[in-house]
């Protein structure tokens, strides 16, 4: 098992909402964000008509969940689609926008990997309303997460190989994640192979 | 005077606009576009200056399998770590001067990946 297996314990017999359907009231209950970066203005013009909304009318709605998270102090902001699913990203590093709010994991729509020379890789995600905590194991080492305004957030090296994310949610039932995180030498090796076949084809 | 001046200005921008034709204006490329991939397959971009890629996917076939994105050094000796994410569309918001963009199925997938498309650019 490595990857996208879900396993639910604990569980009353009902069983989760899918993705982030049960909710992410900090879009709701914070106020609109104003003086918004530009690169989060070109990624609501590239995502919002994707997602049956309007770039205008997203741009309105967006929220900026989190402050200075990390190392790199970057800001995430997130606006609810058309569709219903949350679309966020954090500055200078990454972004995500669900088909639906249904999509994706039952709890968290998240990305987790990233960074740069010197800077860690992250876990960024959105949680819903039902979720009561986020953990995260690296290596079979536990890192800090932290859950404020829907937002879960972890910082950890970038020379991790396995990433086991897990759900806690109100109900007192669980889920986890497992993903494969392929560092980035091995990467580099791959891709080299790739690019020179690519030339050898021309 | 000023028609000599504006001339000038005109030969120099014209100049300039030649000698880097590709990051004169904002370039971009679509460079997978409706695909199933399993496990491990991946494609890379041409290499420019890249400011955003954009990796649009669906589980079309089932279980929630995961798709990622980096960007790569023009010689491939380098690439940034990669960011995974197991919900439809992603962007790598990183940035390379000269370099490329890939797109990748993770090797652990258990279900086929419907990819919509991997686009990357700048501006």
């Amino acid at each position: 098992m490595l990857v996208a297996q879900l396993a639910r314990s604990g569980s009353a017999g009902r069983p989760p909402s899918p993705g982030v359907s049960a909710g992410v009231a900090a879009l709701d209950r914070l106020p609109p964000a104003t003086n918004v970066p530009q690169s989060v203005v070109q990624f609501v013009d590239f995502v919002a008509p994707q997602r049956g909304s309007d770039p205008k009318e997203a741009l309105a709605r967006i929220r900026r969940l989190r402050s200075s998270l990390g190392k790199t102090h970057a800001d995430l902001y997130a606006f609810r689609s058309g569709t219903g699913a949350p679309c966020f990203i954090l500055v200078g590093d990454v972004g995500a926008c669900a088909r639906s709010a249904t999509d994706g994991t039952p709890g968290l729509q998240w990305t987790i990997g990233g960074g740069m020379p010197g800077n860690p890789s992250n876990l960024v995600a959105i949680a819903s309303d039902d979720v009561a905590a986020v953990g995260l194991v690296i290596d079979g080492a536990p890192i800090p997460v932290s859950l404020v305004n829907n937002v879960a957030f972890a910082e950890y090296p970038a020379t991790g190989r396995h990433a086991q994310i897990t759900i806690a949610r109100r109900d007192g039932t669980s889920g986890t994640v497992e993903i494969q995180l392929d560092p980035p030498g091995s990467a580099a090796a791959e891709l080299r192979f790739q690019r020179s076949a690519k030339r050898r084809s021309r | 005077m000023l028609r000599r001046r504006l001339a000038s200005v005109l030969v120099l921008a014209a100049m300039t606009a030649a000698a880097s034709p590709q990051l004169a204006s904002a370039w971009s490329q679509l460079y997978e576009q409706n695909v199933v991939w399993g496990p491990g397959s991946s494609k890379i971009s041409a290499t420019n200056s890249i400011t955003y890629n954009y990796v649009s996917f669906a589980n079309s076939h089932g279980g929630l399998p995961q798709m990622g994105t980096t960007l790569c050094n023009a010689s491939a000796t380098s690439c940034y770590t990669w960011h995974w994410s197991n919900t439809g569309l992603i962007t790598d918001r990183r940035t390379i001067s000269y370099g490329f963009a890939v797109c990748k199925a993770n090797s652990g997938n258990n279900y086929l990946v419907y990819v919509r498309y991997c686009e990357t650019g700048n501006g």
